[in-house]
């Protein structure tokens, strides 16, 4: 897994005072506002995909999604491919 | 005897006598040696633990030749090495890191006791990238893996030992793990052939974890048939991981003697050729065109909503990641190096429900993909990676402005398959002008691996690599 990206958007409220601010709450050490700076903008990168892809199906989908769903979906997935080519044989 | 080239050619050796497990170990381990003094893929080389095992595999093996039947164990006597990242049930696992060495897992990882119930050895322990958090083969506690071909330039990470120490001819194949392309990547940077098979395959059970619903282990090796023996023997659920699919088994052994005849090959015509190189496409053209004297058509097409999904991946990886290394950060933050203690921390920015939302989605976007793409072919092609192969110096830290752009274009065309599960495997794809590997790239339906090894195994008849010399 690569470093993470660092957002390129200027209106990222994800400041690095923000970061410090949450890593004091759950107690983990920020070393500086360098590594802040960074985790900010690693995980403003993120967001912003997150964000921008959820525009990208139906609203209310994930109504109908389970995330722990997934290994089931992909095994259905598989079993569809296969008996679309069994006529074929 | 002189050194079997493949692993299949090992394993016949071995059972005709032509050559003892103690020589092949022995030989290995002069391998071993000089592959180490070029790259650094070795956290440990274990001789005397690779030369009881051998003593001990030589006599099955003589046993199974003096009754005239197949030895016990499909791999027995054949020398593996792995990222040294698979629990053995109590001795140390060091995950690239120096902020474990008083850990030891007592969890014991089914896929390497798979192996070893097969009858492969351990050379020893493959360096990694720390935690599997890097895409390029440094180690700021190590020391870098460097690329095997040209040990001025990247391993490619973070199974950077795996990729190394397998084409430098110090073991004959080598699991490693996959969370956004670290078995792609150091395979195509070494000139290997690496899978990355489809989320659930191989049970992860005792093996280090990086974001557990995306991490995926996958083997590598130096050809497609020596790959699909060692998948044949760590496929298939464990009934521990609880991820893991209890699917039968298909032959994939065959796999790789069937052809491709008629198999669709679909070609982006959007994303991934975007930031590839004039060479780069042009070994990808190569590629196709293998495939297309074998007897496959070709499909162009575009692909949907690829563009965000290294972002989608990283966040739900980095949420995982920092859930899992909180303990660790809070009690011994300072013995992780500084640009890994940032990955592993940046969860903490990641909201829980953008983490949610990257997990609801990725059905959707999977069924999406899954229908647009595989009814109109069978496999699609890409660059593993798009550029060359970077310098170390380019990519390490400090390198400057284009470092961050060398490294997201690294993860390009990979991390896309890890958010969605799909299975991915790199084929070399020939030798760029500066000498070192390229890697063509290929991805198929769900737990379509045997058509990924009939794909890569043509390919790699009419694309062979050249030998490389240490």
């Amino acid at each position: 897994m690569s470093q993470p990206k660092q957002s390129t958007s200027e209106s990222s409220a994800l400041s690095a005072d923000l970061v410090e601010g949450l890593a004091a709450l759950v107690q983990v050490p920020i070393l500086d506002a360098a590594m802040a700076e960074r985790i900010a903008g690693g995980a403003a990168a993120a967001i912003e995909a997150v964000h921008a892809s959820s525009r990208q199906v139906e609203p209310g989908v994930t109504f109908e999604c389970e995330p722990s769903d997934y290994l089931r979906v992909l095994e259905a997935l598989a079993e569809e491919s296969a008996s679309q080519e069994r006529p074929r044989a | 005897m002189s050194y079997p080239d493949s692993l299949l050619d090992a394993m016949a050796a071995l059972r005709s006598g032509s050559i003892s497990a103690n020589e092949l170990a022995l030989q290995t381990l002069e391998r071993a040696r000089l592959a180490q003094a070029r790259t650094n893929c070795f956290l440990a080389i274990e001789s005397e633990t690779l030369l009881r095992a051998a003593e001990r595999a030589d006599l099955v093996l003589a046993d199974a030749r003096r009754r005239g039947v197949v030895p016990l164990g499909a791999l027995q006597g054949v020398p593996l090495a792995h990222k040294d990242m698979f629990g053995r049930g109590g001795s140390l696992v060091r995950y690239g890191s120096k902020a474990v060495l008083d850990h030891a897992s007592q969890q014991v990882a089914t896929a390497t006791a798979r192996l070893e119930q097969a009858g492969a050895l351990e050379v020893g322990a493959l360096n990694m990238a720390e935690f599997a958090l890097g895409a390029t083969g440094h180690n700021a506690a190590y020391g870098d893996c460097r690329n095997a071909w040209n040990p001025e330039h990247i391993s490619g990470g973070s199974s950077s030992g795996s990729g190394a120490a397998v084409a430098c001819g110090a073991a004959y194949a080598s699991l490693g793990s996959d969370t956004g392309g670290s078995v792609r990547i150091p395979a195509s940077a070494n000139g290997l052939v690496g899978l990355k098979p489809t989320y659930g395959l191989i049970p992860r059970t005792g093996s280090m974890k990086l974001a557990p619903s995306i991490d995926v282990i996958g083997p590598m090796a130096r050809t497609t048939a020596d790959l699909a023996e060692i998948l044949q023997v760590v496929a298939g659920g464990d009934g521990i991981d609880a991820n893991a699919s209890l699917r039968p088994v298909p032959n994939y052994r065959s796999a790789v003697h069937q052809g491709v005849e008629n198999l669709r090959i679909g070609v982006p015509t959007n994303y991934f050729f975007d930031v590839a190189t004039d060479e780069i496409r042009a070994a990808m053209d190569q590629s196709l065109k293998a495939l297309l004297a074998a007897g496959a058509r070709r499909v162009d097409l575009s692909v949907p909503a690829v563009s965000e999904m290294s972002e989608l991946s990283r966040a739900i990886v980095y949420s995982e990641a920092t859930a899992l290394h909180a303990p660790w950060l809070r009690s011994r933050g300072e013995r992780y190096t500084p640009q890994v203690r940032v990955r592993a921390s940046t969860g903490l920015a990641i909201p829980a429900a953008v983490y949610l939302e990257a997990l609801q989605l990725r059905i959707p976007l999977l069924r999406q993909f899954v229908d647009q793409v595989f009814s109109r072919c069978d496999v699609l092609l890409t660059p593993t990676l798009p550029i060359p192969v970077p310098r170390r110096d380019e990519t390490d830290v400090g390198a400057g402005a284009s470092l961050w752009q060398i490294l997201s274009r690294l993860v390009h065309c990979t991390a896309p398959f890890n958010y969605l599960g799909l299975p991915a495997i790199t084929v070399p794809a020939g030798l760029d002008t500066r000498g070192l590997p390229m890697g063509a790239q290929y991805i198929a339906r769900p737990y379509a691996e045997a058509t990924l090894l009939r794909v890569a195994a043509v390919q790699q008849r009419a694309m062979p690599m050249p030998r490389l010399t240490l």
